[in-house]
């Protein structure tokens, strides 16, 4: 009996280390924490986990994680459908999404181009937004890849792409985090920032 | 246990954690070497922009101890060859050159010659044109820094003097086959011109604006690319 007990613990702990960042202590006290949950508690957060899993796909025109065929953001009849913001991940999406001020669609790429690993343009999905502007509703497509080497890869690659379409291309701006002091700004920030710079009105 | 200071040139960095990254480095003193810089993905982290990759910049370094990651303390842009990142060839064309220089030296052995190829090679990147021809060029003389320069004077078998035609080049012995001797050997070999041979004895040694200056015509450029691209190969076991 003694041998059940430590195999089934030992597993869960083996399952909590697969999480990023759990390591084999913390994965211990989460393990005897979950042993102390109550059987309810325990039941919603392995069935979480699993609807996550089975109940998840991407939406089918902007890649986005949904429930549904279509997620809720294109198939909201109010948000603006003139405007296309093109995001790297999901996880992105919703940080934009979070401010509230953004009221058009997405389009999630699931990754991006990198020289350095030889991640070229079939790994994301850039050959279905190009449908998408096809459909001529679009008239602005904001890119909000990040501000890394791949993401200038893929900005770059996208506006390629999308300019024969005659559909307006935009970027997000680059500048100085707001509440910092300047004098500790890196020199590529502080240079892209005059660059962007605009007129006060 | 020691903090050391040094130049750096930025190879690549991979996401570690929640907000870290770990960056391999080319730098002067200690050659290539992977360190972990902690909170480097968060915006306001104070590494800012000086870890995108093909940064030169100046870094400070926490070596624990020898089976333990290295931290990165700091980290200030000298050049950031920013004009790079505004164009797909420029940023292939570095990154061919990062990942040749990041595979062909060891970690922990500082290789200086390269370093100073690297930092010119891409500030060359940043300012000219003729990427394809830089791109070699660098092939060439990080072979020859490393200690893999092709010999190109004589027939590596015979060892007599090249005759004007047919001349081959083999990956394996790394130089110059006479036609007779290459008949001899089974290996993969490269057919090469006599003009591929002085453009590629030229770009191992000849300053950066004579090279320029040269007219290599687009047959004696893909020649000078399968020699380099059959050598490299061989040179670090897989294509680059």
């Amino acid at each position: 009996m003694e041998g059940v007990t430590q195999d089934i613990l030992d597993r869960l702990i083996d399952e909590l280390k697969k999480l990023p960042g759990i390591g084999r202590k913390t994965a211990q006290r989460l393990a005897f924490f979950l042993l102390k949950m109550s059987v309810e508690e325990a039941r919603g957060l392995a069935q979480a986990i699993i609807d996550v899993k089975e109940r998840l796909r991407f939406c089918r025109w902007c890649n986005n994680v949904s429930e549904e065929e279509v997620c809720r953001f294109c198939a909201d009849p109010r948000r603006d459908r003139t405007r296309i913001l093109v995001v790297e991940e999901p996880i992105t999406l919703f940080a934009v999404e979070r401010t509230g001020e953004y009221k058009g669609l997405y389009h999630v790429l699931l990754g991006a181009l990198s020289p350095l690993d030889g991640r070229g343009p079939s790994d994301i999905k850039a050959q279905s937004l190009l449908e998408r502007l096809k459909q001529g509703e679009t008239k602005e497509v904001i890119i909000a890849t990040n501000p890394t080497i791949e993401g200038e890869a893929t900005a770059i690659y996208l506006t390629r792409l999308i300019k024969p379409t005659g559909v307006k291309v935009t970027r997000i701006a680059y500048g100085i985090p707001v509440g910092v002091d300047l004098e500790y700004a890196d020199e590529v920030t502080l240079i892209k920032s005059l660059e962007g710079r605009r007129e006060l009105t | 246990m020691s903090l050391f200071e040094t130049e750096a040139i930025v190879l690549k960095t991979i996401r570690l954690g929640e907000a870290d990254k770990l960056v391999t480095i080319l730098t002067a003193k200690k050659g290539k070497v992977k360190a972990v810089a902690k909170g480097a993905r968060r915006p306001r982290s104070r590494f800012g922009a000086a870890l995108e990759p093909f940064t030169h910049c100046n870094v400070i370094l926490f070596d624990k101890k020898p089976t333990v990651l290295m931290r990165m303390n700091q980290a200030d842009i000298l050049h950031p060859f920013i004009r790079i990142r505004e164009d797909l060839e420029r940023i292939g064309a570095a990154a061919r050159m990062v990942q040749l220089a990041s595979a062909i030296l060891p970690e922990g052995e500082a290789n200086p010659k390269i370093f100073s190829l690297l930092q010119a090679g891409l500030g060359k990147v940043e300012r000219n044109d003729h990427l394809e021809w830089l791109v070699r060029v660098f092939e060439i003389r990080c072979l020859k820094h490393a200690g893999y320069q092709a010999r190109l004077d004589h027939c590596l078998i015979c060892h007599n003097e090249l005759d004007a035609k047919p001349v081959y080049f083999s990956p394996k012995n790394g130089g110059t086959l006479c036609g007779s001797c290459a008949r001899t050997i089974s290996d993969p070999l490269e057919f090469v011109s006599s003009g591929t041979i002085s453009l590629l004895r030229l770009a191992a040694r000849m300053n950066w604006a004579g090279l320029f200056r040269l007219k290599a015509t687009p047959k004696m450029l893909q020649e000078v690319k399968n020699v380099m691209d059959a050598h490299l190969t061989y040179v670090i076991g897989r294509p680059l």
